[in-house]
């Protein structure tokens, strides 16, 4: 004690400090009582542990201010983006690539003798060499989409520009343009486990490509619903229109297409959609891209971004809908509200279509419940804002996105656990008998 | 009770954080994203303290997560994810720091500029007296070492305690306590000397 003592017989400073420190995990303060006694005594240490209560007060003042709401807001955004355009590398254990590696060079030896001894003619090697480049080639090559059902009339037009009615088994081949029929309102064209698109009449969807693996498709024209199956990371779904790309990780969407670029607004009241500047299917992300979620509204109009909550129009409700199949509710829109004007609708699954809890809570909060005018009468799109409430369910989110990802934060299991010891037990042994 | 009751929450908080890095390490890229949505307001937090008020807070959160993406398949579970969360953290704030001494030190952002929010939850009536005593507080804690001020901000500013402390910087809890001692030693000094001490002394246990 007496290294923390001053000479006139004070405790020093850094002893007063930890006094005044609550937490005392320092160590320095053996007896309060005793400090206590000595500071109601003495007015040099009154004096300065009123200082130090001051120095205190400083830097309980100095908890500087955090981020803002919109910073997090593109924070968020951000790293949304980053994780699901990482594909992380898969791990493998060091032992793994030690055996690949004796594999191989066991292998290149048994290849060196092989072909010392019985070299094979060279007439033959040239065959297997062709046959393993078509196989890779096979292998390698996406499979070009196939139309299945085709409901109503679509009329589709190859390379060569000679438009033919579409029937079901028909190659969505690169570069086919679809159309509906003269006449026709619109027309669905399903296919099968990967999209379903309702055009209409008087659309013209270009295929940029229709694969296995990426579906491309440019609005040429007028409107186009699509219903999305979901998509493995490595699938994609775009339409491009005009200058602009909308990437829907999703159901489905609406696009919708007319003269020239005026301004562009993206709605989305469930889910995400990711809107940027783009004007091929495959280029990078763009500087302006953004990734609009659930409540959040984009807007671009005279050279300028905007970004904030959906703040309810009566433009974005004078937007007429395409016809929509009775009893679903879209969940998300984008709205290019000018001339131009595109609309994407996220379907809500079927248990969500029998959720009465959405509409209620809306209609709680005040939210805007409103429906857009559709072109026949039993058409459903509802808005819904994102409600309070759903805020106070954060906790039951994780918990589901966790049991999503397997994980539960459950002790491990006791055998496992023992498994583990006696691993670990055998290598203490292994390790004392080599000693 | 409160106390062990604590330490099972942390426990399973620190099961779920390992479970999740598992996920990540195993390939699944959403596991990442939960980790964000667990602790970035705590990486923001640590990252707040340590440079102070800064433009570049945001830019730090996303590096350290950058940098976790990068690192996390070296992340073995031999010590809890948080401790290892806040050493990446810190590691970045530091480099944000040296970037910034080049250009001139901590690049000042005024409170009225900052969240008003968090303004309105640290009940200070007179903004400019506030935004004078946070600037000189921070250019006080520019005039010591690194070392000691992370350890000052994270004690006292961050409310972490002496053992993560000494896990997050490598060192041993002796050598956090001797850092903290001169810290504060030298901060106090430096204040004193500076006439910044409040007039009088809010009602608060810290």
């Amino acid at each position: 004690m007496t290294e923390h003592m001053t000479e006139r017989g004070c405790p020093t400073t850094e002893v007063w400090m930890d006094f005044l420190d609550a937490r005392s995990e320092t160590g320095l303060v053996a007896d309060r009582d005793l400090l206590q006694d000595h500071l109601d005594g003495c007015a040099n240490c009154t004096d300065e542990v009123d200082e130090l209560q001051r120095f205190n007060t400083l830097l309980l003042r100095s908890r500087v201010p955090g981020l803002s709401d919109d910073q997090w807001r593109v924070l968020d955004e951000r790293m949304e983006m980053m994780g699901s355009e990482y594909v992380p590398p898969p791990k493998i254990a060091t032992k793994i690539y030690f055996g690949m590696a004796m594999a191989a060079a066991l292998g290149l030896f048994a290849v060196g003798v092989w072909h010392l001894v019985y070299e094979a003619p060279a007439v033959e090697r040239q065959l297997d060499r062709v046959a393993a480049a078509n196989m890779a080639s096979t292998v390698a090559a996406p499979e070009t989409l196939r139309a299945g059902a085709v409901d109503g009339s679509i009329e589709l037009a190859d390379a060569q520009g000679s438009w033919r009615p579409l029937v079901t088994g028909t190659k969505l081949a690169s570069d086919a343009r679809l159309r509906v029929a003269d006449g026709a309102k619109s027309a669905r064209l399903v296919v099968p486990g990967h999209f379903e698109l309702r055009i209409a009449g008087g659309s013209e969807v270009r295929v940029l490509a229709a694969n296995s693996r990426n579906t491309w498709l440019r609005l040429r024209s007028g409107e186009v619903a699509c219903q999305v199956e979901k998509r493995r990371p490595n699938q994609q779904f775009k339409v491009l229109a005009g200058q602009f790309r909308a990437s829907v990780v999703g159901t489905e969407f609406v696009v919708r297409r007319g003269g020239e670029v005026a301004a562009v607004s993206v709605r989305v009241t469930e889910g995400a959609v990711r809107v940027d500047e783009a004007d091929q299917p495959d280029s990078a992300p763009s500087e302006t891209t953004t990734m609009v979620r659930a409540g959040n509204r984009w807007r671009f109009a005279s050279g300028r971004v905007e970004f904030g909550p959906i703040v309810p129009t009566a433009q974005a409700t004078a937007t007429p809908a395409v016809e929509e199949p009775s009893g679903d509710a879209a969940k998300a829109e984008v709205h290019w509200p000018m001339r131009k004007n595109v609309v994407v609708r996220r379907r809500a699954p079927a248990r969500d279509t029998a959720d009465t809890n959405k509409p209620a809570v809306a209609a709680q909060t005040g939210q805007p419940v409103s429906a857009t005018p559709a072109a026949k009468g039993t058409a459903k799109v509802v808005e819904i804002r994102l409600p309070a409430q759903w805020h106070d369910k954060a906790h039951e989110e994780e918990v589901r996105r966790l049991e999503k990802l397997g994980v539960n934060g459950a002790e491990p299991d006791a055998k496992k656990q023992a498994g583990a010891n006696k691993k670990k037990s055998g290598a203490n042994k292994k390790k004392s008998g080599a000693k | 009770m409160a106390a062990v009751q604590f330490q099972d929450d942390r426990a399973h908080e620190d099961r779920i954080d390992k479970q999740l890095v598992a996920a990540y390490q195993r390939g699944n890229s959403h596991a990442l994203a939960e980790l964000y949505r667990r602790h970035s307001r705590r990486v923001e937090s640590v990252a707040r303290h340590v440079i102070g008020p800064s433009s570049e807070l945001e830019d730090i959160v996303q590096d350290v997560f950058i940098e976790l993406q990068r690192a996390l398949y070296k992340f073995r579970g031999d010590s809890r994810f948080t401790t290892w969360l806040h050493r990446v953290t810190v590691n970045v704030a530091l480099q944000h720091i040296r970037k910034g001494k080049r250009k001139g030190w901590l690049r000042w952002v005024g409170i009225d500029e900052a969240n008003p929010r968090t303004q309105a939850s640290v009940r200070i009536d007179n903004q400019i007296e506030a935004r004078e005593t946070v600037k000189i507080l921070y250019e006080v804690l520019g005039t010591i070492t690194e070392k000691k001020r992370v350890v000052f901000a994270l004690y006292e500013l961050e409310g972490m305690s002496l053992q993560d402390i000494a896990a997050t910087v490598g060192t041993s809890v002796n050598t956090v306590k001797s850092r903290l001692f001169h810290a504060r030693r030298e901060i106090f000094s430096e204040v004193k000397r500076r006439g910044v001490l409040p007039t009088h002394m809010l009602q608060v246990i810290k």
